[in-house]
């Protein structure tokens, strides 16, 4: 089929659009386009004619309607009275939520991991290798289970916690020894509570607030906004601090004592302000009655974190910290011995070889394949189906698809989200890639 | 060129979708097959067993369908739907009749463009509770967790019934009725609350029923029953009258055993109409005229099917309650067949 | 220098240093190295010690033979322990798990069609290499020794037995021949699974044969009459099929048209209380679907316009899809007859086999069905594939989307890279579409959706559907594998082949596929792990995979309720061992395939 070398002396000819080259993708182009179009208008037109049929059609009224179920985690506030657009808005959130903190927390498993998998100890270098690989080999469907009945079956019940009658006598007597206590403790001070439904977290409080507004229905705390602006502007002062000393080092080739000054500045003005808010943290507790009995049937007070977000999230950065820890072993291994013995006969010291040469480079190995293991933990989030984990899809393709029986609409909606957060993502990491790309000439 | 039409001669053995007519019982008599949507596994209304049969309450009714249409209880495919999935593909035609505990309720009977075409369950929600929590009525329960499965009419009467009652609890929802189970039995919540029969057969299934109590409060009607598409009507008559042949058939006393002696012997007009043996009732509908016969041949009659798969013999042992005839203080009537 | 220091006499020696070997060495060196070492050591030993005492007594405690849980917990009560495994779940359902409800006496097919598997697989492995055949004789065993302990009927034994000793002999002796096996599988292992008249498969073969027969014959004929001839007699196939196409178009744009103009129904309404956000929102979905219909709407229009004009100048009846019938097919038979006399080209052949499979699929293959079937009837029991269920469906959704989203994943690839346009900007597309959204969601589609977007009363298979979507899924991520591959490629082989003089297929088949799907290959192996995991999806629409969707239907069964961890570790191992198994044979594969020196 090779080609005719015939000199192009000839006009235009029907046949060209088909053979000759220059022509020939215009043709393609056509077609790919008339084809992709007609199938658009297949799609359209059936999907037309089935709603016709149900006696359907596309309406996202539905998002303002009262979704009448209850979320158990909830970032911004949401009562049963509320619309389903807003269960939506919910969902989302907490599925950013768990994306976030997984993310978060499969970096620097996938790190440390990775960096132990070329450790020297042969003990920990196979337990890592045993870790990344079962990791790796099983469903992360079965891991979300798994982590889930951990969770949930290893701890104590919030009965287990309950002061009763009896305890309180046993103490009231003055032999010590017969003192009962509650099966289980608190830990850190009272601030946290593991149970079996949940950890109860202490709840950050202020006796004197700022207030706060609504812009439309997302309500807006100046109390944290102005702890934030106070954070932010800590930092920058700090750095600004940090700029001066670097200056004084290379005038003078002394750098003055920053550390206290730092430390002043990064975290007085914080601490000073929650003080004056009146800042300080809800334990969370049993009501108790005058002799100190237990009453209720869970602690009042506190954050309760769901177990299933819990077990979703740790599931989802252990499963992608296997991944994780592959490939920062791998980008470790990529960086040639020369580097680092070019690093040590330099008189760089271990540490330093590793900040300054090996992790700078292997970075850029690294984030490629460390951004489609954060997109693919942000997808997975949505098997938070197998903990009944009200994410988004737990909201919008779950309850409310079930309630209103839209379904085209809520799954076309969903995936729209999904997309939208997906292409960010890789968008700011793209962002991120050029920006510590090997700049070639 | 050879291998390039070779990839397009492979390209075009494609497989080709066949296309269903127009009213559901010419298809399941076409197909030789019912396609009945089922549960993926609820103790007693529908599960498969060991060799991969299907059985349980719903499940009966499905194959009583399947003896009135096709005269062979045994020609009915199961597939099981999630709380999800189970109208749609009831609406897209993926099956003819879903036989899935559904409650029967305004906005799916109107908006969802259903026909709940009998109740074969009255059950409402309750509350279960373990012995030493030491509660005994649902409006105790302020503050309390609370199990739910997702999907289901029973969040949204949960949400109502607090709500109505003035008092909080927080919600832990949950995706299947094991797991609820499993999740209730580790004290991950206070209660649980679904239809009473499953709450009754959670009980009865656990290690030690005696320390679970089932709350006095029934919060909510539960009908359950047989879908079938909106606007096909004939075919809703054929699984709504199958469903009564079966309570006429117990209000009547005829059983699996003594179908054929009742048959030979009856002169009750109403029995012998039942049966077949006089009138022209089943082809009026498109069937034959030995169609509930049939039916009730296949499982027993209504009372029957109740006891085998989840009355008070078998290790469920629920009580008919409601669901007794109407003769007997129950709901369940059927009209005159006639 | 001075002389301010000279050693007169030599420093004693120094004790040598001491001689370690043996465990203290190996301990010191690779446990106890230093304080973190030592202190890492510590913890990781404690770690296991921990796991070990919290398992162990569950794992002693084991119970094998037992009718249900409850009789479980009775004999680990009766040995004095508190806890322990209740393996006889296993033991009773394992067959669910593997099989799901396939009919039990026919498990020989799924255990005989897994076994060719690997047999087709073994050229693709080892090309003309006695690897394929060790490859097809363990697995032979393998398949008689499973089909043994699964008591299969003894004639059905013989007959594998014989089947694979006759494999393994052509595999010895004449490698190459293997191909044959590798081709003809699909037919057999759809045979095999689903069962059912062995002429409709054959028939399948056939009209492959004949498409490819059809479409081979073009170039092979030497003169230019039958060569017209046959370009004529494809022409006026094609034209027919056009025609019915432009029918269709009509259909649709009448449908279009009738909507556009009337019905308030189309736009996406947000009902009254909606606010200005949702309003808005309203609008731009709206302003997107509107976009898009009249694009298709002004392409119907073009048509319309084209073919009316056509009618008026052959001045033909009003009836719109015959006019166009003849209209197009007289266009469509003059290029093909004007081209068919000077040039060779594959585009005609392929058209050719096309149509010869179609007619074939129409009019033939129904008729040779039923006649032989009325004849002779061969065939085996059908299964339906609702009873498919545990790692039986795991694996046929597996293999089968990831063989189907191969081809499709190369084209994606050659379209993200290509230069056109608008065939690079739909191939991104849809890449990052399918790539954008969780696999959970196309399952959810597959389930829910497909059945709004195709023709009305369409209705087929759950799982054919899962197939399908799963394999969409999977062509997107190969896409980027074998991308990756061809970008890895220096730019010399492209340009050493365009100076060879090759084509773009042809330099593709000949130059740069080999290489960058050879380098593709460890991608391609996880993407299919991946895929193979994520099969365990599929229980949330209600299909039996073997984590959930079989367990949930166990523990429906009275005797089991309440089981938990002993069917997900069991479930948890085989996965285990499939995938470990396949990455590490992908780990072997690349280190073979490296052929270049670093």
């Amino acid at each position: 089929m090779a080609l005719a070398s015939e000199a192009p002396k000839e006009g235009f000819r029907l046949s060209m659009l088909i053979y000759d080259t220059r022509f020939r993708s215009i043709t393609i182009q056509v077609v790919v386009l008339i084809l992709f179009l007609l199938m658009v208008g297949w799609l359209l037109d059936n999907t037309i004619q089935n709603l016709a049929a149900k006696g359907k059609d596309i309406n996202f009224g539905f998002l303002w309607v009262r979704a009448g179920y209850d979320i158990e985690q909830q970032l911004i506030p949401y009562t049963n009275d509320s619309t389903h657009g807003r269960a939506v808005i919910i969902g989302l959130l907490n599925t950013l939520l768990v994306a976030f903190i997984g993310c978060v927390l499969a970096t620097v498993i996938g790190i440390f991991v990775g960096v132990l998998r070329l450790s020297h100890n042969w003990l920990i270098s196979r337990l890592m290798t045993v870790y990344v690989e079962a990791f790796r080999n099983v469903p992360l469907l079965l891991w979300i289970i798994l982590v889930f009945v951990v969770t949930s079956e290893t701890q104590p019940a919030p009965n287990d916690f309950k002061v009763t009658q009896a305890m309180v006598d046993s103490w009231q007597t003055e032999d010590t020894s017969d003192d009962i206590y509650p099966a289980a403790q608190k830990m850190l001070f009272g601030t946290v509570a593991l149970t079996n439904r949940g950890s109860y977290v202490a709840t950050p409080m202020l006796d004197r607030p700022l207030g706060g507004t609504q812009i439309g229905s997302v309500p807006i705390n100046y109390s944290v906004l102005a702890t934030l602006a106070v954070i932010i502007g800590s930092v920058l002062a700090n750095r600004a601090l940090l700029r001066r000393a670097k200056a004084i080092q290379e005038d003078t080739g002394d750098r003055p004592t920053t550390w206290w000054q730092s430390l002043l500045i990064l975290f007085a003005p914080t601490i000073l302000l929650l003080v004056a808010m009146g800042f300080h943290l809800q334990l969370p507790a049993f009501a108790a009655d005058e002799n100190g009995v237990s009453k209720g049937f869970n602690f009042q007070g506190g954050i309760l974190v769901q177990h299933s977000f819990t077990a979703l999230t740790l599931a989802l950065a252990l499963y992608t910290g296997a991944f994780i820890a592959e490939i920062v072993r791998a980008g470790i291994m990529a960086i040639s011995r020369g580097q680092s013995e070019a690093a040590f006969a330099l008189g760089l010291r271990p540490g330093r070889t590793m900040n300054l040469i090996i992790l700078p480079q292997a970075l850029r190995v690294i984030i490629p394949p460390l951004i489609s293991q954060y997109l693919n933990l942000t997808k997975n989030t949505s098997l938070g189906i197998a903990v009944s984990y009200l994410d988004l899809r737990g909201t919008l393709g779950g309850i409310t698809l079930n309630q209103t029986g839209r379904e085209l609409e809520c799954m076309l909606l969903m995936m729209l989200i999904y997309l939208t957060i997906s292409l960010l993502i890789s968008a700011l990491m793209n962002v991120y890639n050029n920006a510590v790309k090997l700049k070639e000439r | 060129m050879n291998k390039s039409a070779l990839l397009g001669a492979l390209a075009a053995s494609t497989l080709i979708a066949g296309f269903a007519s127009a009213g559901t019982l010419d298809d399941v008599k076409a197909r030789g097959e019912l396609i009945c949507g089922s549960n993926t596994g609820l103790t007693g209304f529908g599960m498969p067993d060991a060799n991969g049969t299907w059985v349980g309450f719903d499940v009966a009714l499905c194959r009583a369908v399947a003896a009135a249409v096709l005269g062979d209880p045994t020609k009915v495919k199961f597939v099981p739907t999630t709380g999800e999935t189970r109208f749609t593909a009831l609406a897209s035609g993926e099956v003819d009749v879903l036989v899935r505990n559904s409650t029967w309720t305004y906005s799916r009977d109107v908006d969802l463009k259903l026909d709940f075409v009998a109740v074969n369950y009255y059950d409402g929600q309750g509350f279960m509770v373990k012995k030493d929590l030491g509660v005994s009525s649902a409006k105790e329960l302020d503050g309390a967790t609370v199990c739910i499965q997702t999907g289901t009419t029973t969040e949204l009467n949960l949400a109502d019934f607090f709500k109505f009652n003035n008092i909080s609890y927080t919600p832990v929802t949950v995706q299947d009725d094991s797991e609820a189970q499993r999740q209730y039995l580790a004290g991950a919540c206070d209660t649980y609350t679904t239809d009473a029969s499953g709450l009754a057969a959670a009980r009865a299934t656990m290690a030690d029923p005696e320390n679970h109590i089932i709350l006095p409060e029934i919060i909510s009607k539960e009908p359950l029953g047989p879908v079938v598409r909106h606007g096909d009507s004939q075919w809703g008559d054929v699984v709504r009258w199958t469903f009564y042949s079966l309570l006429i058939a117990e209000e009547k006393g005829i059983t699996k055993a003594n179908i054929e002696e009742v048959a030979a012997s009856s002169t009750d007009p109403e029995v012998r109409r039942l049966l077949g043996l006089e009138g022209d009732m089943g082809k009026m509908l498109g069937l034959d005229n030995g169609a509930f016969k049939a039916a009730i041949m296949a499982g027993g009659n209504y009372g029957e099917i109740f006891e085998a798969n989840i009355g008070s013999a078998t290790p469920i042992g629920l009580a008919r309650g409601l669901n007794a005839l109407w003769t007997q203080g129950g709901l369940q009537y059927a009209p005159p067949f006639r | 220098m001075s002389d301010s220091f000279i050693r007169t006499e030599m420093l004693p020696p120094q004790e040598p240093p001491l001689r370690e070997s043996g465990v203290v060495k190996w301990l010191r060196e690779n446990l106890f190295s230093g304080p973190l070492n030592t202190v890492l050591t510590l913890l990781g030993l404690y770690v296991v010690v921990s796991l070990v005492w919290m398992a162990f007594p569950w794992w002693w405690h084991g119970v094998w033979n037992a009718t249900s849980l409850s009789e479980c917990r009775a004999i680990v009560a009766s040995e004095g322990a508190t806890d322990g495994a209740c393996w006889a779940v296993i033991k009773a359902r394992w067959h669910q798990y593997i099989f799901g409800f396939y009919p039990q006496d026919l498990y020989w097919r799924p255990v005989l069609a897994c076994g060719l598997l690997f047999v087709a697989l073994s050229p693709v492995l080892y090309w003309n290499d006695r690897k394929a055949a060790i490859m097809t004789g363990i697995t032979g065993v393998l398949a008689a020794l499973a089909m043994l302990a699964l008591s299969t009927p003894i004639l059905v034994e013989i007959v594998t037995i014989v089947l694979m000793a006759a494999l393994f002999a052509v595999a010895w002796f004449r490698p190459k021949l293997l191909i044959w096996v590798t081709l003809a599988y699909p037919f057999a292992a759809l045979f095999l699974l689903w069962g059912g008249q062995v002429w409709t498969y054959l028939s399948a073969i056939l009209a492959v044969v004949v498409g490819i027969g059809f479409g081979l014959l073009y170039g092979k004929l030497r003169s230019a009459g039958p060569n017209t001839l046959y370009a004529a007699i494809v022409a006026i196939g094609g034209a027919i099929v056009a025609a019915t196409l432009i029918g269709y178009i009509d259909t649709i744009s009448t449908g279009f048209l009738k909507t556009l103009s009337s019905a308030n129904s189309f736009y996406p309404g947000l009902g009254e209380n909606a606010g200005l956000l949702g309003k808005s929102l309203g609008a731009l979905v709206s302003a997107v679907i509107w976009v898009v219909a009249m694009l298709v709407w002004a392409l119907i229009a073009v048509m319309r316009v084209v073919s009316g004009v056509l009618d008026l100048n052959l001045s033909m009846v009003a009836d719109f899809p015959f006019a166009s019938l003849l209209s197009l097919g007289g266009i469509l038979a003059a290029i093909g007859i004007f081209n068919a006399a000077r040039s060779r080209a594959a585009g005609i052949g392929i058209l050719g086999g096309l149509l010869a499979i179609g007619a074939y699929g129409m009019f033939v293959h129904p008729w040779l069905v039923k006649t032989m079937t009325g004849i002779a009837p061969v065939g085996l029991a059908s299964v339906n594939s609702d009873q498919f269920g545990g790692f039986l469906l795991a694996i046929v959704i597996g293999v089968t989307a990831i063989t189907a989203s191969l081809p499709l994943g190369i084209l994606l690839a050659l379209g993200r890279r290509s230069d056109m346009f608008l065939v690079k900007r739909l191939s991104v597309g849809f890449i990052e579409f399918i790539r954008g959204v969780p696999l959970i969601t196309l399952l959810f589609t597959a389930s829910l959706l497909l059945a709004y977007f195709l023709p009305p009363g369409t209705n087929f298979d759950l799982i054919l559907r899962v197939i399908i979507l799963a394999s969409l899924f999977s062509a997107a991520y190969l896409a980027e594998v074998i991308r990756g591959g061809l970008a890895a490629l220096p730019r010399g082989q492209y340009e050493a082949a365009d100076a060879l003089g090759l084509d773009y297929w042809q330099a593709q088949r000949l130059i740069i596929m080999p290489q960058a799907l050879k380098i593709s290959i460890p991608g391609i192996v996880s993407t299919f792990i991946g895929l193979f995991k994520d099969t365990t999806l599929v229980s949330f629409i209600g299909l039996l995979d073997p984590l959930r969707g079989v367990t949930q239907s166990v523990r429906a069964d009275i005797n089991w309720k309440g089981i938990y961890w002993e069917p997900y570790i069991f479930v948890g191992v085989i996965f285990f061992l499939i995938c470990f198994g396949m990455s590490r044979y992908s780990m072997y594969l690349e280190r073979k395939l490296k052929t270049d020196h670093r």
